[in-house]
């Protein structure tokens, strides 16, 4: 007679015996998983979502290209504006995007309160895009949506940081002077960036020229070029050609760095959890050694009763699976929410949750209970006659 | 002292001893490094015979159920046990005669722990091939633990739990069963009714191997055999508590005028 499903029965009956033998190790073994799960998902979660977000930052940023005057041109610090309505709006590979932007030094001060003026930078910008991230970091992106939105139709973006330091809180008038001229705006709080943009006014660039006396000036523009190497390359030579007093360049150099610094990062990230994994293992180990000790004698008399070693085995293993498998989905998704709530602490931005995480940790830590389980694994090579001689 | 007879004639004397032997140990040796705890120690098993072991400590009568249950190696010499040479068998082989042929009761019944009275007699089956729980309760109710299947061992008493050991190892029905002082950790009340259940055992045509020092355990054996120093020294199916030793060539010890002494080296025949 073979009954196949009494034998899973009786083995699912074992292994819940296993298991709950000892609850006080159980629950240490599974806190030791759980806890190495949670650290390396966070560590991984970070990993991934900096590899997206630098991509998407890269997306963002997005000008791959900037045109600045030379420094023999006639206005030494600025391009004539018109530079900016003659680039192209499409080049062979797509849509072109590119804005210009006028930088000034202002004094600034919120009329509402008695505190006195200080010095900032306004940021005069026009640009022209298919797809605002391209051209505009994401807090003038957040900018753009919603200004039409605004109360006031003369209003500024003001970066957070400057924002705080003048006590404006989005009702209050900003008042900007230069020189003799000066003009109150109404107020958009650009959300944090970590990035120069949190000290900074956005204003559009034709009142900006007007406030700084710089008319059809700008500073420099920044292009979006889709494409490959040589065809950005050939779309800065073509502008080169056209504007002699002007000085293209790519920023695939900035993006090199920005490359190297996610490359070292992510090597720290994986040897820190490479690291942790190693910890919890012994951690795993160390517990399970006891659990070896203990079942000696259960062993022992198992092969005497028949037991093969592969079935002996078979058992330990299948109760490390579930233990790494209950360990990993515990802690990795408590490490998921760790590694959210550690990028809102440290980067100012939540990392997002990244679902391939998930499956890879909990692979992880099934991985670590099995090499944990080793002291088991050795006692399956017991002789039963040592063990009931009292030798071993 | 009790007078009732050394061997159940009704048991003792039963036809099986015209079969051919089911057990057969031709000159069995056994050395721990230095030390020999077998020397030499040839017998035969008929099948349905109960053969209390005896001997002092050290005499090598748990290294010889040990090898005769392939949970041990011999040095040399052959064991032989329904005509299949045990020696000569692989790891798994052994692991296969140890779950089809063997049943072991242990002095210190060595149940696992975390599993019931019931898995622990279950775990047996789910090594030999396949578990029948109703197979199981049955044999328990057999030794009177109707009432203690769900109980872990550390719930029953001695009694109980090497009555489970007792289930447990007749549960696959083997050809042999090994028990290694099986009442040394019980009690008087406890050990009658372990003895009993041997002796229902006996009748019901098992052959038994028991371990045991005890004189009067012994005396419900059909064949008694004693040990001393790895030699056998004394192989005897009635009245054996009044004959005489034998010598290691089988001569009776002292009068025999073969040795004088039971050590094998100093015995010239």
């Amino acid at each position: 007679m073979n009954n196949p499903s009494a034998n899973r029965s009786m083995f699912r009956r074992i292994l819940r015996r296993l298991l709950f033998a000892n609850r006080g190790r159980l629950f240490v073994i599974l806190l030791a998983l759980s806890a190495g799960a949670a650290v390396s998902a966070a560590l991984l979660n970070l990993q991934v979502d900096a590899k997206r977000r630098l991509r998407a930052e890269f997306r963002s940023f997005g000008p791959n290209v900037v045109i600045t005057p030379r420094e023999t041109s006639r206005d030494a610090g600025l391009l004539s504006e018109s530079y900016f309505d003659k680039i192209s709006e499409r080049n062979d590979a797509g849509e072109v995007s590119k804005a210009a932007f006028l930088y000034g030094v202002v004094k600034v001060s919120n009329p509402a309160n008695s505190s006195g003026e200080i010095n900032a930078v306004l940021v005069g910008y026009s640009s022209w895009y298919v797809h605002p991230e391209r051209v505009l970091s994401p807090a003038l992106v957040k900018y753009e949506e919603r200004s039409s939105f605004l109360s006031s139709d003369i209003h500024c973006a003001v970066g957070q940081k400057l924002a705080s330091s003048l006590g404006l809180k989005g009702a209050e008038p900003l008042r900007i002077r230069s020189g003799a001229t000066s003009v109150d705006l109404s107020v958009f709080v650009l959300p944090v960036t970590g990035g120069p943009e949190d000290n900074q006014i956005f204003w559009y660039l034709f009142e900006t020229q007007r406030l700084l006396a710089r008319t059809k000036s700008v500073s420099q523009i920044q292009v979006s070029v889709p494409g490959s190497p040589q065809q950005i390359q050939r779309f800065i030579d073509k502008l080169q050609s056209e504007f002699p007093d002007a000085s293209g360049r790519p920023l695939r150099q900035f993006s090199e760095a920005q490359a190297k610094i996610y490359s070292r990062i992510s090597d720290l990230l994986t040897a820190a959890t490479a690291f942790i994994l190693a910890l919890t293992a012994l951690c795993v180990m160390a517990a399970m050694t006891n659990i070896a000790a203990e079942r000696r004698n259960d062993v022992g008399m198992m092969k005497a009763i028949g037991g093969s070693a592969r079935r002996v085995l078979n058992l330990f293993l299948t109760e490390a699976v579930i233990l790494g498998l209950v360990g990993g989905l515990i802690g990795a998704a408590a490490g998921i929410a760790l590694s959210m709530a550690l990028g809102k602490a440290v980067f100012g931005v939540a990392a997002a949750p990244r679902l391939i995480v998930y499956p890879i940790s909990v692979a992880l830590t099934v991985i670590v209970a099995i090499l944990g389980a080793y002291p088991l694994r050795r006692l399956v090579n017991v002789r039963p006659a040592t063990i009931f001689r009292g030798e071993a | 002292m009790t007078t009732q007879p050394l061997v159940n004639p009704s048991i003792s004397l039963q036809p099986v001893a015209q079969s051919p032997p089911q057990v057969v140990l031709e000159n069995l040796v056994k050395e721990y490094g230095t030390l020999r705890a077998l020397n030499g120690v040839s017998f035969n098993i008929q099948p349905g015979e109960w053969i209390a072991l005896m001997g002092p400590s050290g005499s090598g009568k748990t290294t010889l159920i040990n090898i005769l249950g392939g949970l041990d190696t011999a040095t040399s010499g052959r064991v032989t046990v329904n005509g299949q040479d045990i020696t000569r068998l692989g790891e798994s082989d052994l692991v296969r005669y140890r779950s089809e042929k063997i049943g072991f009761v242990f002095q210190q019944f060595h149940l696992v722990p975390y599993l019931t009275a019931l898995e622990n007699v279950m775990l047996a089956q789910y090594f030999h091939s396949v578990t029948d729980e109703s197979q199981a309760v049955e044999a328990l109710k057999r030794v009177g633990l109707a009432d203690r299947l769900e109980h872990l061992p550390a719930k029953l008493s001695g009694g109980e739990q090497q009555r489970v050991a007792i289930a447990r190892a007749l549960i696959n029905q083997p050809k042999l069963i090994l028990a290694d002082e099986p009442t040394g950790n019980l009690d008087e009340s406890n050990e009658a009714i372990v003895i009993n259940i041997f002796r229902e055992l006996h009748q019901a045509g098992h052959t038994i191997l028991m371990v045991t020092h005890d004189v009067d355990i012994a005396r419900n054996a059909s064949r008694r055999i004693e040990l001393t120093h790895g030699h056998l020294t004394l192989d005897t199916t009635c009245n054996f508590l009044e004959q005489p030793k034998l010598c290691p060539h089988g001569k009776p010890f002292p009068s025999s005028g073969c040795c004088s002494t039971l050590d094998s080296k100093s015995c010239t025949p």
